[in-house]
């Protein structure tokens, strides 16, 4: 008690000279200045171009008539009754929520298995990472060459253990193309889902598992009821970040099909830029993005509704 | 008044000419406005090497550094139309038959009539005629290219053959004896990836059945007689088995790489075929390859079909150096260089005398064999809009060719999306 007391003395007789000389700044102003830096180059480089992108999506212009006129709502009027745009859109929701059940399904799997102990486990966790560092053009052009009908790995391995008799056109069926590229990403972005959960598993305190058990409770029971409530927030976070990312796919459709074949894969980020950079239509393309920027900005919030609702619970 | 340089460019190329016996080259004013600190030149990953090896030879003339910025066909026109919309400095950039008119309405290119002068008489029709808009012309040609018909002699002496098949009723029932005695894995390998060359197989096609794909008044009558009867030849060669189901996933510059395996007979390739599988490093067919006329069709009673391509270099109309880009371009496209090109690649000569030169004509046979084609092949429409109307049939073509509709519905639809172009 005696030390307490000379401790909070020599505390006051310390910081008093402190505080007439020097204000802290309060909590506000600090948090403010700290975001200033961010916040100036993100309304620089990315506040103009939006500024730009939706006050250009008013006008009719193209690159081939020096003539551009302001049509208002038409350039999305147009998108939207356009029945390849809508098509686009359904391809791009199936690619989002497809995506979005294999790898939450595989990540957590995976996360499960190595969040339990076994030999060499440090070493797999580490071979997980790996294609995470796999430049996405590499991996697509990567994906491209497995999946060749002719010099491809798949078909050659398909063949080697009898499984098919000819080869297979991984790419040239328009059904079968669409979940290739899916399963490719899935290849390259798992490990992100991986590291994010196995995160989350180290905050489930193992007496809860111990009670559930003594309870008598089975291994699945463990996992909905112990397991998946520590894992929702993450669930939560790793769903906004990949439903964005996957709603604005456009560099692995580029690279493995342009938009093919026949235009199955044809989800609306292509879509944006054949309509601004192949037929020059810069009012249209932009109209297109700034529907893909609108959506994802719906679709955020309605995922921060949620994890708002969550964290009170 | 006739520079230094100038004399020493035209002396040498006139020995190396005179050596070859050509005539010599004509000799061009000198460019009279100041040197620029440098030059840009946008072109397709084809001739990058090459432009860039006689740019530092110009550049060792003039002092004038070249930044030769290339990439593949298919990415070059969004980079020549972003730079050029968006304002970036470029003084020359690769003019593909089909962007002539579309550039020329963006205002992109500047008339070259002033510089070609009277070299326009010594310079091949075809290639200076699809460089040309309003009769004025917008890009000086670097190479002829045509559709060619190449076989692998091998296989069909193998097969019993000794001369190539003249037209495609032979070819399908050839590849058919083919593949039944296990000598193929199928007759023809086509480049019908959903892209530019699926469109001009499809004009080929068109033009040997005897039709077009615009008609006088310039509407598109692809979803009529010839244009339908092209497309359902194309969907039966790849459901008999004639033609490799993978084709429809490749690119007409991946089918090449396809076919140097060995284990096809017949490939529609454009030049740069024949030196890509004369190249020891990647082909399994060295000296196997024999060109020849593409075939016609029996039904239509064609000898033989082809479709023109190729491209010229123009000139930004937003340059400061017009003149001494003139001088890079005229530099580069001169016939000694044109030569040091078929060194590298198959090229197709754009100076008429080329073809005549004996020298020439005997250390290059294939020149004289692709000549021949010329006379038989179509052109593609020369519109502002080409790429959007490109886009539309290559997808309507390919959903026809992976049987998501009949050829008839295919066509049908692509007219009506065209039309509202």
């Amino acid at each position: 008690m005696t030390s307490l007391n000379l401790a909070n003395e020599s505390d006051q007789r310390l910081s008093a000279p402190w505080r007439s000389g020097f204000r802290e700044p309060s909590e506000t102003t600090l948090a403010w200045l700290l975001v200033l830096p961010s916040l100036a180059v993100i309304l620089g480089v990315k506040l103009y171009p939006l500024l730009y992108s939706i006050w250009l999506s008013g006008f009719k212009v193209s690159v081939l008539s020096p003539v551009s006129r302001y049509v208002g709502t038409d350039n999305y009027v147009a998108l939207l009754t356009n029945p390849n745009f809508q098509a686009s859109l359904g391809r791009t929701l199936y690619f989002t929520v497809v995506s979005l059940i294999i790898q939450m399904v595989l990540g957590i799997a995976i996360a499960l298995v190595l969040n339990t102990p076994f030999r060499g486990r440090n070493l797999v966790r580490a071979l997980v990472l790996l294609p995470w560092a796999v430049p996405t053009v590499v991996n697509a052009v990567l994906w491209q060459w497995i999946y060749h009908p002719q010099f491809g790995a798949l078909n050659g391995i398909l063949s080697v253990t009898g499984l098919i008799d000819n080869n297979v056109q991984w790419l040239g069926s328009p059904y079968l193309a669409m979940n290739m590229v899916i399963l490719a990403d899935t290849w390259k972005t798992l490990p992100l889902y991986v590291i994010m959960f196995l995160a989350a598993l180290q905050t489930v305190p193992e007496e809860l598992h111990q009670a559930a058990a003594v309870d008598g409770a089975g291994l699945w029971k463990r996992f909905v009821h112990v397991t998946l409530p520590f894992l929702k927030p993450t669930m939560v976070v790793v769903l906004v970040l990949r439903t964005m990312e996957t709603f604005r796919v456009f560099d692995i459709i580029f690279l493995m099909t342009a938009g093919g074949p026949a235009g199955s894969t044809t989800v609306i980020g292509y879509y944006a830029y054949l309509e601004a950079f192949r037929n020059l239509n810069f009012g249209a393309g932009a109209a297109a993005a700034n529907i893909i920027v609108f959506s994802v900005a719906l679709i955020s919030l309605v995922y921060l509704r949620l994890l708002r609702t969550r964290a009170f619970e | 008044m006739v520079t230094r340089r100038q004399f020493l460019a035209s002396a040498s190329a006139f020995a190396g000419s005179a050596g070859l016996g050509l005539l010599p080259n004509t000799t061009w004013a000198a460019p009279t406005s100041p040197k620029p600190s440098k030059l840009v030149a946008i072109v397709t990953s084809t001739y990058g090497p090459s432009l860039e090896a006689f740019a530092t030879e110009w550049t060792k003339q003039t002092g004038i550094p070249v930044e030769v910025i290339s990439q593949s066909y298919d990415t070059t026109y969004t980079k020549i139309v972003t730079a050029l919309a968006g304002g970036s400095p470029t003084d020359i950039v690769i003019v593909d038959s089909i962007w002539t008119a579309g550039f020329v309405q963006a205002g992109f290119l500047q008339p070259l009539d002033k510089f070609v002068g009277g070299a326009v008489k010594d310079l091949v029709p075809v290639s200076i005629q699809q460089r040309m808009i309003d009769d004025k012309i917008y890009a000086m040609p670097i190479s002829n290219e045509a559709k060619f018909f190449y076989y692998n002699a091998d296989i069909l002496k193998a097969g019993g053959y000794d001369a190539p098949p003249r037209t495609w009723e032979d070819v399908t029932q050839i590849s058919k004896e083919l593949k039944e005695k296990k000598l193929v894995k199928a007759g023809t390998i086509w480049g019908w990836q959903q892209s530019e060359g699926l469109v001009c197989d499809y004009a080929a096609l068109v033009h040997g059945l005897g039709g077009k794909l615009v008609d006088d008044k310039g509407q598109w009558i692809v979803n009529q007689g010839a244009g339908v009867k092209a497309l359902e030849f194309m969907v039966d060669q790849l459901k008999s088995g004639a033609a490799d189901p993978s084709s429809i996933s490749l690119s007409d510059r991946q089918v090449v790489d396809s076919f140097s395996a060995g284990e096809h007979a017949f490939l529609m390739s454009w030049s740069f075929a024949l030196g890509a599988l004369n190249n020891p490093k990647n082909s399994k067919v060295v000296n196997k390859i024999k060109l020849d006329l593409v075939p016609g069709f029996a039904s239509a009673n064609t000898k033989s079909t082809s479709v023109v391509g190729g491209s010229g270099f123009g000139i930004t109309a937003t340059t400061k150096h017009a003149d001494w880009a003139w001088d890079l371009i005229q530099f580069a496209t001169d016939k000694t260089r044109q030569i040091e090109i078929f060194k590298i690649r198959s090229n197709v000569p754009v100076w008429k005398d080329l073809y005549s030169n004996p020298t020439v004509v005997e250390q290059y046979p294939y020149i004289s064999q692709m000549e021949r084609q010329f006379e038989y092949a179509t052109w593609r429409p020369n519109l502002a809009g080409y790429a959007e109307l490109s886009g539309i049939l290559q997808l309507h073509i390919h959903r026809a060719l992976s049987g998501q509709a009949s050829p008839q519905q295919a066509l049908d639809q692509a007219r009506s999306e065209m039309a509202k172009i």
